[in-house]
């Protein structure tokens, strides 16, 4: 029922694991995904979470039916429990390389690689010359909006102005 | 052994090494000195890893009677399966 004949390299592709763990996986993140959403949530959130878990009971527990009380069975046995054990032993594989890759990462002495940073133009910089102009700049600036008493001039300003 | 620990046997050193080969390629690429001489060092471990499976399961040795590409199937439909669960709690919140 599930299996396709690949024309090319003539393999034959048994799809019911594919199915199995797609409907286990799918289960498990409902059900993980409503009991959270049930337990922290409130008003409607809460009752989104009471859906999500009926929904995921329905598919796990259509799965059970259809894998080991149905007469015939849509979905065997065995493809059922080889497909499990695959899932969970390359996901538990992924987590022990994550942890290899980042345990070795923390153990590795990475402060050297700060010595490619380009430090030689900040050291170049005096700051206090920087600050100076920066003064200069906006001392001038202000002059510059005192003298033309523009549009951007405040109304006190165009009071003191009139007083004068 | 048995049947079911020659297959968790086998895709969990497929796992492993992927993740080593994958995670090792990011980070010979982006890192620099000592990290990027780690990276090479995961890639290493990695082949390491691919090339035991490769001599166990597809040169005839003790795991060659695990059905390598359908248990790569089940790996695919349960990664996409939590991932719709996930799309689905998603659009239901925000729906919401």
């Amino acid at each position: 029922m599930f299996t396709w004949t690949d024309p090319l390299f003539a393999y034959v592709w048994n799809f019911e694991f594919f199915v199995v763990a797609f409907l286990f996986g799918l289960g498990l993140a409902t059900l993980g995904s409503g009991l959270f959403t049930a337990y922290f949530g409130a008003g409607k959130s809460q009752q989104i979470g009471f859906g999500l878990i009926v929904m995921a009971i329905l598919v796990l527990g259509l799965q059970y039916h259809q894998t080991y009380i149905a007469n015939p069975a849509t979905f065997d046995a065995a493809s059922f429990r080889y497909g499990l054990i695959a899932a969970i032993a390359a996901m538990v594989g992924m987590g022990a390389g994550m942890f290899a890759v980042l345990f070795i990462l923390m153990k590795v002495d990475t402060v050297d690689d700060l010595e490619d940073l380009d430090l030689e133009d900040l050291e170049d910089l005096d700051l206090d010359e920087e600050l100076k102009k920066l003064e200069e700049e906006l001392a001038a600036a202000d002059d510059g909006d005192s003298d033309d008493g523009g549009d951007d001039a405040s109304d006190k300003d165009a009071d003191k102005e009139d007083k004068a | 052994m048995s049947a079911e620990m020659t297959l968790a046997l086998t895709l969990f050193t497929v796992g492993f090494a992927i993740v080593l080969l994958g995670m090792g390629a990011l980070v010979a690429y982006y890192g620099s000195k000592k990290t990027r001489n780690a990276g090479f060092g995961f890639i290493l471990i990695g082949v390491i890893a691919f090339w035991y499976w490769n001599s166990q399961s597809l040169a005839g040795e003790a795991w060659a009677g695990v059905a390598m590409m359908d248990s790569l199937l089940a790996v695919a439909g349960g990664f996409a399966g939590a991932i719709v669960g996930v799309i689905i709690f998603l659009v239901a919140i925000i729906k919401s």
